[in-house]
């Protein structure tokens, strides 16, 4: 063995283990900025595994393995590398021709060989490695509840949770809701409001969005079904109480009785819809009211009667009133609608006019209603429209005394005396009325010229455009017969 | 191992070190301040090739030939090329002669070539007849006339000189010819220092005889041992690497070789490379060659072997730079470490 061969594996050895490091620190700092954004990412999500040192150091344990593996597979010729231990120790050849003759006889004067020095210009390893570890500990370090924030960035809904937990408080206050029914509302909004995120907002404002219109498609549709209550309250309240202004005198009179009758069907109507709702009256007026309505079926009730009842009507109108500016106030039902409601009791009508009509058709209550129908809101029915003529079928209207309005026709030649001036396709030459024709638009226009259609001729073929239409054959001028 | 050739021991190597060394050291003291040069010729003495020699008129390039061939005893004759020189002024040529029996017959006169050391002077002058007539000499060291081939004493070389300024009237050698030369040598101007001393030693240009010589038996020991100096292969590698490298189409070739090179060097230069770099081994000392020797000869191996493009002519720049870049960027071991990953000597 030459004694060459110690050096020389030395040289080898180092050259392995410095191309080793070289992969394993820049590696690491690959390694250290993907395991600075896992532990970020960990950290965001939930949180980091109490041992998940241990997962660092076998990680980075098994880059060093795979560098070394590496490493190994790519190990330089041990020809070169004995050619450049020649060079750097300026062996004039000696080195190399030790692996292919024997070259004892020349070793003692060679003297002891020199190891060279393996030099890796490692600053920008160090470098990447360095700021990789500062984002490693950075991304470690970073406070979580900044890292939270980051991740799941708060979305700010409570005023819009605030206002639809009081809408369904008022749905279920006014029995829109059932009490089931505005909890699972309420556990809604609440779920929402839990998962409410600042990286999906649109997700949680479609949601609540979808909640707000069910309520005011719910609330809207308990106020017109309130609405038409309300009014049907109102003409039951403007007959009674224009009953309650007539004059003794008339109150045994048929146009009395006729009213109440009027009356007491109007009410058993209300009834039946609801709209006299029992839990809107004190127990004694709860009572006079069945008794009213009891006596309302055989004939009428009495004068106490009628004034209870007045006062059941007057207490359900406040209801529907107060429903109306509750629902008004929590926004669930479109201003035009509430404002439907604030002509208040009668609908804004004065009962004094109507019981002086009342005394002027003393005899014929049929009779007023015909002619009240329409300021009464009543829009008739099969056999009846809504004018005051009752609709009769079967019989022709008569044409008797009808007469068109008379209309003065302008001046006109009749078609049988009109004259062929000529035959033309160019526009007609016009010899006189100038003065009538110059006035219009189209005064200065040429044949053609009125086509949607303008073709623009190109100045090679103005010649024979002129050529054709003065062709006397084929385009003779129009002459007057 | 044991098929290997054995390498020279030191006791074989020490004696043809001493002669080269009492070689270089006459040439020193004959010619002064040429010291490199006349290391570099002796080299391409020792490979058994041919010089030429590259300079200005009155450098020296006579004094050294005939120095050389007084040091080592050899025959020496100088030819001046001119551009009526006939191959046969060179050569020899068949003169009719009468005999003692009274016949006629056509005795065969020798050239100037016949001899050991032919100093070509301003060879690029000779028309190109003559050059050619010089490639079978330099190459097959023979002169073959009316069917009959003769060898030439041995050692037979050719130092050719060749003006470079003077280009009118020339005929500039074709590159069949260059390549038959192994070494194309520049010669420079000397320093003052030593043309002071020039000034000073050599009244009237006289050159000093050698206070020692070298017999023929010396020279054959010489040539004897340079066949035994070893080149490893991975030297070997390098040099074919190097060749290689001249052509622009080779994947190692330099950035410079690329841009100006035309066409790369032949096989022949890399044999001319192997020897010189094994004589240069021999005049340091060394039974083997290493990678300094092959850096070494490169450049006078190979400078007049590339042939440059136009682009070249066009950036000015010459075979010498090319070379230079090349030796430069090409690693002599091959080995591919990473850029930011050097070998420093401890």
């Amino acid at each position: 063995m030459s004694t060459i061969d110690p050096a020389l594996e030395s040289f080898v050895r180092r050259v392995h283990a410095m191309m080793i490091y070289r992969s394993v620190l820049r590696w690491s700092a690959l390694w250290l900025m993907i395991a600075g954004v896992v532990v970020l990412g960990i950290r965001f999500t939930s949180d980091l595994p109490g041992d998940w040192w241990k997962y660092l150091l076998a990680s980075w344990a098994l880059l060093v393995a795979i560098a070394w593996y590496r490493e190994s597979q790519r190990r330089p010729d041990p020809n070169q590398l004995r050619a450049a231990f020649d060079r750097q120790n300026h062996a004039g050849g000696l080195v190399m021709a030790a692996a292919e003759v024997d070259t004892r006889s020349w070793e003692a004067r060679s003297g002891s060989l020199a190891l060279p020095s393996v030099q890796w210009h490692s600053g920008s390893a160090w470098l990447g490695t360095i700021l990789a570890l500062v984002f490693f500990i950075t991304a470690l370090l970073f406070p979580v509840k900044y890292a939270r924030l980051i991740a799941d960035p708060p979305l700010e809904i409570s005023q819009q949770v605030q206002d639809l937990h009081e809408q369904i408080d008022v749905l279920e206050s006014e029995y829109i809701l059932s009490p089931q029914q505005a909890e699972n509302k309420r556990e809604e909004l609440d779920r929402i409001a839990e998962q409410a995120s600042g990286l999906n907002p649109s997700k949680t404002w479609e949601a609540l969005d979808q909640l707000l219109q069910t309520n005011e498609q719910l609330a809207q549709q308990e106020a017109e079904d309130a609405l038409s209550k309300l009014n049907a309250l109102n003409e039951a309240s403007l007959l009674g109480k224009a009953l309650e202004m007539l004059p003794k005198d008339l109150e045994n009179q048929k146009a009395f009785e006729e009213g109440l009758k009027q009356l007491g069907q109007l009410m058993n109507q209300l009834n039946q819809d609801g709209a006299l709702d029992p839990k809107n009256l004190p127990p004694e007026l709860q009572k006079a009211m069945q008794q009213a309505l009891k006596k309302l079926g055989e004939g009428g009730p009495d004068a106490e009667q009628l004034k209870q009842m007045l006062e059941a009507l007057e207490n359900n109108q406040d209801e529907l009133l107060d429903l109306a500016k509750q629902l008004a106030q929590k926004g669930l039902i479109p201003p035009n609608l509430a404002d439907q409601f604030q002509l208040g009791e009668l609908g804004g009508l004065d009962p004094g006019p109507l019981a002086d009509l009342l005394k002027q058709h003393g005899g014929d209550f049929q009779e007023l209603l015909e002619q009240l129908g329409p300021e009464l809101g009543w829009r008739g029915d099969a056999n009846r429209g809504p004018g005051h003529a009752p609709l009769l079928y079967g019989n022709e209207s008569s044409e008797e005394g009808a007469e068109f309005q008379e209309q003065k026709l302008g001046l006109s030649v009749p078609l049988e005396q009109a004259k062929l001036a000529g035959v033309t396709i160019t526009a007609p030459e016009v010899t006189g009325g100038e003065a009538i024709l110059g006035q219009g638009a189209l005064n200065t226009a040429q044949a053609g010229g009125g086509n949607a259609l303008v073709a623009p001729v190109l100045p090679r073929h103005r010649t024979a455009v002129k050529r054709f239409f003065t062709r006397p054959g084929v385009n003779p001028p129009a002459t007057p017969e | 191992m044991s098929d290997s050739p054995a390498l020279l021991k030191p006791a074989e190597l020490d004696p043809a070190t001493s002669i080269t060394r009492q070689i270089c050291e006459q040439m020193d003291r004959c010619l002064l301040g040429r010291e490199s040069l006349h290391r570099l010729v002796l080299t391409g003495l020792l490979s058994r090739g041919h010089i030429l020699l590259e300079g200005l008129p009155g450098l020296g390039k006579t004094a050294l030939v005939r120095t050389i061939g007084n040091i080592l005893q050899l025959d020496f004759n100088r030819v001046q090329f001119t551009p009526d020189l006939m191959p046969g002024d060179v050569l020899g040529s068949h003169i009719l002669q009468q005999t003692e029996s009274g016949q006629r017959e056509m005795i065969f006169e020798p050239g100037p070539v016949f001899t050991n050391i032919l100093l070509a002077d301003e060879i690029n002058r000779a028309s190109p007849k003559t050059q050619s007539a010089m490639l079978e000499t330099m190459q097959e060291r023979s002169v073959t006339l009316r069917g009959q081939t003769r060898e030439l004493p041995q050692p037979f070389f050719v130092i050719a000189s060749q003006n470079p300024i003077e280009m009118e009237g020339t005929y500039p050698l074709p590159e069949a010819q260059l390549d038959r030369f192994l070494f194309r040598v520049m010669f420079d101007a000397v320093d003052a220092d030593v043309l002071q001393r020039i000034i000073t030693e050599r009244r009237q240009g006289d050159l000093p005889s050698p206070n020692w010589q070298a017999s023929a038996d010396d020279l054959n020991y010489l040539f004897t041992v340079m066949e035994r100096i070893y080149l490893p292969k991975p030297v070997a590698g390098y040099i074919a690497r190097l060749v290689a490298a001249t052509h622009p189409d080779h994947a190692e070739a330099p950035e410079s070789v690329k841009q100006y090179v035309q066409y790369g060097t032949s096989p022949r230069a890399a044999i001319a490379m192997g020897e010189a770099a094994r004589a240069n081994a021999l005049l340091d000392g060394r039974p083997t060659v290493g990678f300094e020797d092959v850096a070494a000869v490169a450049k006078p191996v190979m400078n007049h072997r590339l042939i440059l493009n136009y682009q070249a002519r066009f950036d000015r720049v010459d075979a010498s730079r090319v070379l230079t870049d090349l030796l430069e960027e090409l690693d002599e071991t091959g080995l591919d470490l990473p850029t930011d990953v050097s070998l420093q000597k401890a």
